[in-house]
């Protein structure tokens, strides 16, 4: 592994050591939040922020293998459902946490629980057609084509269900800024946080890749 | 134009042809539906709802009842091909949008046929009434238009790919559950004569069919063709 | 029964006028990490027979599928050249084959009639019934056209493959083991039915173990090793 590569990983564990110790011990509770639930937001935001994001990042990269034909776009997309999985999974159990705390109940059905949990079928489902197809360019095709079929449905979910469910959601309840009751040395906390876990995806990200490379260039050698 | 839409209906006429003669998928999904309608009026039946409930109770079972009985016999139009390798001729013989019209015709007369059954005989035994019976008639065709477009491009997927049964359900269902969401809205909207909630849901399910018609044309070349 | 050759055959189709070539080269199939065949080559124009031979679960059946067009090569290049020197389309092929193969069945459900009823419209063509039991005549399947192909004896489904592989007037048609299931009377019908399409420049491509088939061709590919 590359010098450069070493530093940017030790630099990580740093940073995110420091957004745990901020998140746990530096900052007070915030004001409106019940007990200390307002510390799970620190990790909540994030992880369902970088649900979506490898979510877009999948999608993308199918439509792209479906233009071009590389095979480094079916590696993306692969590999970003993948990670969309594991971070929608934990997007799902730090909401609901959040939502028994202060609501009294694990699961609301409330718009975001919602997308959320249409995301991880979604996740789930495509993984399992990758694994049902034993060809891979008949699976990268399949693949991408489901992908794009989901981003046709996703609009329906994100601009439109909510208008129609109340939404137990924190933004919704109170004035629409997404990141109210919480002052500026939570942003900033809840800033680092985004920051700290959209470089461990881009990490997990980069050995998904690699691990694909490697099983590309071992059927290369065969034939 | 005419030409492809002779040769999509010569498609369909196959299927139906074949599949009246065998039966296979409209047993599936007629002995489903019933199955399940029947345990349905058995337990709940039309006095144990309270009044302010049933409008919308009765559309959410209405609707899983005709969405499990789609996922239970719509794959058939593809994967039967591929099982009785009838595809590789048809692959040749035929365009692949021509398939994929034909193969949705079929689909879609299999739903008209199914809700042309269960829907009377679900408004009776449970006792559903509806207000607005023309608009309640709209939404259960565009729902099983919406079902039918769906249940189709899936389908040509999972033809392709190894373990099939549970694989056509579990991908259906995440692009099925918004369209199921606005169906059962809108059902409940016509059975309360809710004009407003009623436009809004119709045009959402018909904005979701449109856009999953649009994309499964364009897409279905790249999956049934290598 | 007697069974007739296909000359005087309708050309429905607006003939390929000269024939079609087909030449493929380094053409190579992988499944994952399973290596089909490695670099296969060769050619052939109309008028003749390219004998395509090896051993079972050498690759010829999935060799001609790659030459139809249903499968993707993992490597090389498969060119349909018409007699004006252009080159068909991947898309067009279609149109212009018939296959007669083992792992391609017709509609069981339906009968001969309705089978052949069913390619003509699908791929857009002006015949009539009287056609169809032209046709079927030819292959002496004509009682039997109301009967569906589930209760047919393996002999008469190949009969109705061969049908349908012809229906068309295709330029070129690809055969894998067609004589197998076919009755002595089949088989020497069947072999005249080739030297007339021969006859009438269209290019066949014939993948076989069968020694008697073997002898049909000029060219060869092996796949052994």
């Amino acid at each position: 592994m590359n010098r450069v590569g070493m530093t940017l990983k030790w630099f990580l564990f740093v940073w995110m050591a420091g957004v745990i110790w901020a998140a746990f011990l530096w900052i007070p509770s915030a004001q409106g939040f019940k007990g200390e639930s307002s510390r799970i937001v620190f990790f909540h935001v994030p992880t369902a922020w970088v649900a979506t994001l490898a979510f877009l990042v999948s999608c993308i990269a199918s439509g792209l293998y479906l233009w071009r034909r590389e095979p480094k776009y079916d590696f993306a997309a692969a590999v970003s459902a993948g990670l969309g999985l594991l971070y929608a999974v934990l997007a799902t159990v730090t909401g609901a946490v959040f939502a028994k705390i202060m609501w009294g109940a694990y699961w609301n059905w409330d718009p975001r629980q919602t997308s959320i949990t249409i995301l991880l079928l979604i996740y789930a489902a495509y993984l399992a057609l990758r694994s049902a197809v034993d060809d891979p360019e008949k699976r990268a095709t399949l693949a991408a084509v489901y992908s794009i079929l989901a981003f046709v449905t996703v609009p329906f979910l994100m601009f439109i269900v909510p208008r129609i469910y109340f939404s137990l959601h924190p933004d919704v309840m109170t004035n629409a800024d997404p990141d109210n009751n919480l002052d500026s040395a939570h942003l900033r906390v809840l800033l680092a946080s985004l920051a700290g876990f959209t470089g461990l995806s881009v990490w997990l990200y980069s050995i998904g890749i690699r691990i694909e490379e490697i099983r590309y260039r071992r059927r290369q050698e065969v034939l | 134009m005419s030409r492809w839409l002779a040769e999509a209906l010569a498609v369909a006429a196959k299927d139906l042809r074949a599949e009246f003669r065998t039966r296979v998928a409209l047993n599936s999904l007629v002995l489903f539906a019933l199955t399940t309608l029947a345990a349905v009026s058995y337990t709940i039946g039309p006095y144990r709802l309270s009044t302010e409930d049933r409008p919308f109770l009765l559309s959410v079972l209405l609707w899983i009842v005709i969405f499990f009985a789609a996922l239970a016999g719509l794959d058939r139009s593809f994967v039967k091909e591929e099982e009785s390798h009838t595809a590789p001729l048809l692959r040749l013989a035929a365009a692949p949008t021509v398939v994929w019209a034909g193969k949705l015709l079929y689909n879609l007369v299999l739903i008209m046929v199914l809700m042309a059954m269960l829907v009377p005989l679900f408004c009776v035994l449970m006792g559903f009434e509806i207000a607005m019976p023309w608009r309640f008639a709209a939404v259960l065709a565009a729902g099983g238009f919406g079902l039918a477009v769906t249940t189709t491009i899936i389908a040509a997927i999972i033809a392709q790919a190894m373990t099939r049964g549970a694989l056509f359900s579990v991908l259906s269902l995440p692009l099925l559950l918004p369209l199921l969401i606005f169906l059962i809205q809108g059902t409940t909207a016509a059975a309360t004569s809710d004009l407003d909630t009623y436009r809004e849901s119709l045009r959402a399910i018909l904005s979701m069919a449109g856009a999953m018609t649009i994309f499964s044309a364009f897409l279905f070349p790249v999956v049934w063709r290598d | 029964m007697e069974l007739s050759t296909l000359d005087g055959l309708h050309a429905i189709v607006p003939q390929m006028s000269g024939g079609i070539s087909i030449s493929f080269s380094d053409v190579a199939k992988r499944y994952d990490m399973r290596v089909v065949f490695r670099s296969i080559s060769g050619e052939v124009d109309p008028g003749e027979v390219l004998v395509i031979t090896g051993p079972n679960g050498s690759g010829k059946s999935t060799l001609l599928s790659i030459l139809c067009g249903l499968l993707r090569p993992t490597r090389g290049e498969v060119l349909y050249r018409s007699a004006d020197g252009g080159n068909l389309t991947r898309d067009a092929w279609g149109r212009h084959l018939g296959v007669v193969a083992p792992s391609m069945a017709v509609y069981e459900e339906l009968t001969a009639m309705e089978n052949l009823r069913f390619y003509a419209r699908v791929r857009g063509l002006a015949l009539d019934d009287g056609d169809h039991r032209d046709l079927l005549d030819r292959v002496g399947l004509d009682p039997e056209r109301k009967t569906p192909v589930r209760g047919y004896s393996t002999g008469m489904a190949q009969r109705l493959k061969i049908a349908q592989a012809l229906l068309h007037d295709p330029a070129v048609l690809f055969l894998d083991e067609p004589s197998s299931n076919l009755d002595p009377t089949g088989q020497d019908w069947l072999e005249e039915c080739v030297r007339s399409l021969l006859e009438e420049e269209r290019t066949i491509v014939l993948a076989t173990n069968d020694r008697r088939e073997m002898t049909w061709g000029s060219r060869n590919v092996s796949l052994a090793g």
